[in-house]
C-alpha cells in the first residue's frame, strides 16, 4: 500500500515539476515588461551625432555655458549618458597622446600629433587630420579634411564637408553636408546631400547622346549586370534585387538601388539626382570603385569600401 | 466493424503525417531564424519620392482608445501632404463619432468616414468603402487600439518601391503584458509567431502573412482585384493569398513594431480565436485548391501556404485524433502499427516533435532578450487546449458558412484600457 502512495506521490511530483519555474515566474513577476518599442523612434542619419551633441548641450546649459568656443581650457564634470569628467582644450598640444575622457576642442584644430582619443572627439571649428588618430567618436562642427589614417570606431557627424585625402576606417555611421572621398575609405553607412569620388562631372552633369534609357523599376530574383561602357545607360526609376548587383560605366540609376546580396559601382557610376534623396543599400558588402557620385545614402549591414 | 477499425487507424496514421509536416515547419523556421541569412527589410532606404498614403483606422465604440491612436498618428513624422488619415466608423453607439469630428477640425488631413443606418457591419465593408474615397496610392490599416511609433508609417510605406510588394506587415506587441496569465501566455505567443515564424517565412522566400494591422497594402492593386469579400471574417488571411496567387508578395518588417492590447479576459480571448479560426478556415475552402493549381508559386511557397491555410485546421484535426485514440483503445485496436522502429519514432516524436512550437517560442524570447519569459514556456499546454476547444468551434462555424451560406457578423474585440 505504501508503495502505491509513494507511486502516486512520485507521478504528481513529475507531473507537475515543468510546471514549478513557471509558476515561481508567474507569482515573481521577473519581466512582465513589454519589450521596448521607442514611440519617438524615426530614421534619422544623423541621430548619433545630434543625440551627442544635444547631451553636451543640455549638460552645458546646467552650468550656463553659451559659447563653448570662449571657454579657457578647462575639465568640467559634466552629465552625458552619465556624469563625467569632459576636457575643453583650445590647442592640440593640451591633449595627451591617449585620452580617456571625452575631448572637445573648442576652436579651428590641426592634428599634427598621434593621438589615441578612448571618447568622443569633439571640434567646434574646423579639423584636419595630418597625423594617424583613433578615436571612438568624432563630431566636427566645421569641416574635416583626413589627410592621415584615421580609424574612429562609432560615429562621424560632420556638419560642413567631409573629406577624405588617406586611408580612413569611418566607423558604422557617416554623416556630413558632403562627404568627398579621396582616399580610400571604409564604413558600414553614409548620408550626405552628395557623396562622391571625384570633382569633375559625370554623366549626371553631361549632355549625353546615344543614351539606352530604361525606364520603370526594376524588381530581379537574381543577379543583374549593368554596363554602360559602349553606350551610357539611364535607368529612371529603383533597381530592386534579389541576388548581387554589378553596375559598371557610365550609368545614371535615377532612383535607389537595393540588394539582398552586395554590390559594385565602377568607373562612373551616378545614383540619384541633386536635391533629391536616394538610396544604395545591400546586405552584403558595397564595393566603389573609380569614379562615382550618389545623392543621399549607402548603407551595407557589412562594409562599403570606396575609393577613386 | 472492420471497415471502422481500418478507418480509425488511417486517420491516426493521416494525423500523425500531418503533425510531422508541422514539426518540420517548425522546426526549419525556428533553426533558419536562429542560424540563418536574415533577409533584409526596406528600412534602411531613404527616399524623399515617398508615395501618398491614406491611414484608415476601422473602430466600433473605440472611445476608449481613440484618442490614443489618433495623437500618434498626428505625430507621425511622414509627410502630412502625403499623408490622410481616415477613421472608419462602423455603427458606433458611444462618443467615437465626436471625438472623430474633433479631431477632423483640428486636423484637415483627418477625414472620418461614418458609416450608420443600412451599411452592413464588420471590418471587410468598413474597408471597402474607406477604398473608395481614399487618395493614397498606399493604404495602411491599423486597429484602434494600437500604438504606431512616430517614423512607422515611412518604414511600412518605402516597402512599396519594390514593384514586386503588394502587401507589407509590421510586427504586433502586446502592450499589457503584466496584467494577467492570459496576457504573459500570448505576449509570448506573439512572440513566436512574428519574430520567428514570420520573419523566417520571409527569409525563406515563402508566404509571410498580411496581418490586416501594421500593415498596408497596395491601393489600386486590391481594387483591382475586387476589394475584401464580405463573407470572409479574416480579411488579411484572404488577402496575403490573393497577393500571392497574382504574382505579388508580402514584405515583412520586423522592425516595425507596434504595441496592441491584448485580451485580458479568457472570454473575450475565446471569442477571438474562434472568430480567427473562423475566418482562416474560410480562406481556407476558398483558396486550397487554388493554391495548389497556382503557377505564380514556387513549389515550396505552395507547401507553406498550404500549411498555412490548413493551421486553423489542425486543432480540430487533433481534437479528432483524441476521440479516434479514445475508441481505438477502448476496442481494444490501439495497436496500430507494432514495431522497433515505431516505436522508437513515436519516443523521438514525443520527445522532440511536441517541443517544436516551444522551442519556437523559446527563440524568440532569446531573441527579444527576454529570458526571464522563457520560464513561462511550459504553462503554453494550457494555451493549447483552450485553442484546440475555440478553433475546433471556429472550425465548425466555417463549415455552416460554407452549407448554409449564412449572412455573417462582426465581432469586435473588447477593450480593456482605460480611457
Amino acid at each position: 500500500m505504501h508503495e502505491v502512495i509513494l507511486l502516486v506521490v512520485l507521478f504528481f511530483i513529475l507531473l507537475f515539476l515543468p510546471f514549478i519555474p513557471s509558476i515561481i515566474e508567474l507569482f515573481l513577476k521577473r519581466d512582465v515588461k513589454p519589450i521596448s518599442i521607442d514611440i519617438e523612434r524615426k530614421k534619422e542619419p544623423d541621430y548619433f551625432g545630434k543625440s551627442f551633441i544635444n547631451l553636451l548641450a543640455t549638460a552645458l546649459k546646467e552650468l550656463k555655458i553659451q559659447e563653448v568656443e570662449k571657454l579657457n581650457p578647462v575639465y568640467l564634470k559634466l552629465k552625458l549618458s552619465r556624469e563625467e569628467w569632459v576636457g575643453f582644450l583650445n590647442d592640440e598640444k593640451l591633449a595627451e597622446s591617449t585620452m580617456d575622457t571625452p575631448v572637445i576642442f573648442t576652436k579651428d584644430t590641426v592634428f599634427l600629433q598621434n593621438h589615441i582619443f578612448k571618447r568622443e572627439l569633439v571640434v567646434f571649428g574646423n579639423a584636419v587630420f595630418k597625423n594617424k588618430c583613433l578615436a571612438r567618436s568624432l563630431y566636427v562642427k566645421g569641416d574635416c579634411v583626413i589627410e592621415a589614417p584615421v580609424h574612429i570606431a562609432r560615429w562621424v557627424h560632420v556638419e560642413g564637408t567631409l573629406i577624405v585625402n588617406s586611408n580612413a576606417d569611418l566607423g558604422v555611421s557617416v554623416y556630413a553636408r558632403e562627404i568627398k572621398i579621396r582616399g580610400c575609405a571604409t564604413f558600414k553607412r553614409a548620408y550626405a546631400q552628395k557623396i562622391d569620388t571625384l570633382d569633375e562631372p559625370l554623366i549626371d552633369k553631361k549632355n549625353v547622346e546615344r543614351a539606352i534609357n530604361l525606364q520603370g523599376n526594376f524588381s530581379i530574383t537574381s543577379n543583374i549586370s549593368i554596363g554602360g561602357k559602349d553606350r551610357p545607360v539611364f535607368v529612371d526609376e529603383n533597381i530592386f534585387c534579389d541576388g548581387d548587383v554589378q553596375i559598371e560605366g557610365d550609368v545614371w540609376i535615377k532612383g535607389n538601388v537595393f540588394s539582398q546580396k552586395s554590390i559594385t559601382l565602377k568607373n562612373g557610376v551616378v545614383v540619384g539626382e541633386e536635391g533629391k534623396v536616394k538610396s544604395v543599400v545591400a546586405r552584403g558588402e558595397i564595393l566603389i570603385k573609380g569614379p562615382f557620385r550618389i545623392y543621399g545614402y549607402i548603407h551595407s549591414e557589412k562594409r562599403v569600401e570606396a575609393s577613386p | 466493424m472492420g471497415l471502422l477499425i481500418f478507418l480509425l487507424k488511417a486517420y491516426m496514421v493521416f494525423l500523425v503525417l500531418v503533425l510531422l509536416l508541422y514539426i518540420i515547419r517548425h522546426y526549419t523556421f525556428t533553426l533558419n531564424r536562429a542560424l540563418g541569412k536574415q533577409r533584409l527589410y526596406y528600412q534602411d532606404m531613404l527616399d524623399e519620392d515617398l508615395p501618398t498614403v491614406s491611414v484608415l483606422v476601422p473602430m466600433h465604440n473605440e472611445e476608449k482608445v481613440a484618442r490614443h491612436i489618433l495623437d500618434l498618428l498626428v505625430a507621425s513624422d511622414y509627410p502630412k501632404e502625403k499623408l490622410e488619415i481616415i477613421p472608419i466608423n462602423d455603427h458606433s453607439t458611444d462618443r467615437t463619432k465626436e471625438i472623430l469630428e474633433e479631431y477632423a477640425q483640428k486636423y484637415p488631413f483627418i477625414r472620418p468616414l461614418h458609416r450608420y443606418g443600412d451599411l452592413p457591419r464588420g471590418k471587410q465593408n468598413g474597408l471597402n468603402d474607406a477604398l473608395k474615397i481614399a487618395k493614397g496610392e498606399v493604404i495602411i490599416v491599423y486597429d484602434a487600439d494600437y500604438l504606431p511609433p512616430k517614423g512607422q508609417i515611412r518604414t511600412l510605406a518605402i516597402a512599396f518601391k519594390d514593384p514586386r510588394v503588394g502587401a507589407v506587415m509590421g510586427r504586433v506587441v502586446p502592450v499589457n503584458v503584466g496584467k494577467n496569465l492570459l496576457t504573459r501566455l500570448f505576449d509570448i505567443e506573439r512572440a513566436g509567431g512574428y519574430q520567428v515564424d514570420q520573419q523566417a517565412r520571409y527569409n525563406l522566400n515563402l508566404i509571410p502573412q498580411y496581418g490586416g494591422t501594421v500593415g498596408g497594402f497596395r491601393k489600386d492593386l486590391v481594387m483591382k482585384l475586387g476589394g475584401f469579400d464580405t463573407r470572409i471574417l479574416a480579411e488579411d488571411t484572404e488577402l496575403t493569398y490573393k497577393l500571392y496567387l497574382n504574382g505579388y508578395k508580402v514584405a515583412y518588417a520586423n522592425v516595425a513594431e507596434c504595441y496592441e492590447e491584448a485580451p485580458e479576459d479568457w472570454n473575450a480571448r475565446a471569442r477571438q480565436i474562434r472568430r480567427w479560426a473562423r475566418g482562416h478556415n474560410q480562406v481556407m475552402f476558398k483558396y486550397f485548391i487554388p493554391t495548389i493549381l497556382s503557377k505564380k508559386l514556387s513549389f515550396w511557397q505552395k507547401v507553406d501556404g498550404l500549411l498555412l491555410l490548413a493551421i486553423y485546421m489542425q486543432p480540430f484535426l487533433i481534437f479528432l485524433g483524441l476521440l479516434d485514440s479514445l475508441l481505438l483503445f477502448f476496442l481494444g485496436e490501439i495497436e496500430i502499427i507494432s514495431s522497433y522502429l515505431f516505436l522508437l519514432f513515436m519516443f523521438a516524436h514525443n520527445s522532440f516533435g511536441n517541443f517544436a512550437p516551444f522551442f519556437e517560442i523559446g527563440t524568440a524570447l532569446v531573441l527579444d532578450g527576454a529570458r526571464q519569459k522563457v520560464f513561462l514556456l511550459p504553462l503554453i499546454f494550457l494555451e493549447f487546449i483552450f485553442n484546440i476547444i475555440y478553433a475546433s468551434l471556429g472550425f465548425f462555424d466555417a463549415l455552416i458558412d460554407l452549407i448554409t451560406k449564412r449572412t455573417i457578423l462582426w465581432q469586435k474585440t473588447e477593450r480593456f484600457r482605460d480611457a
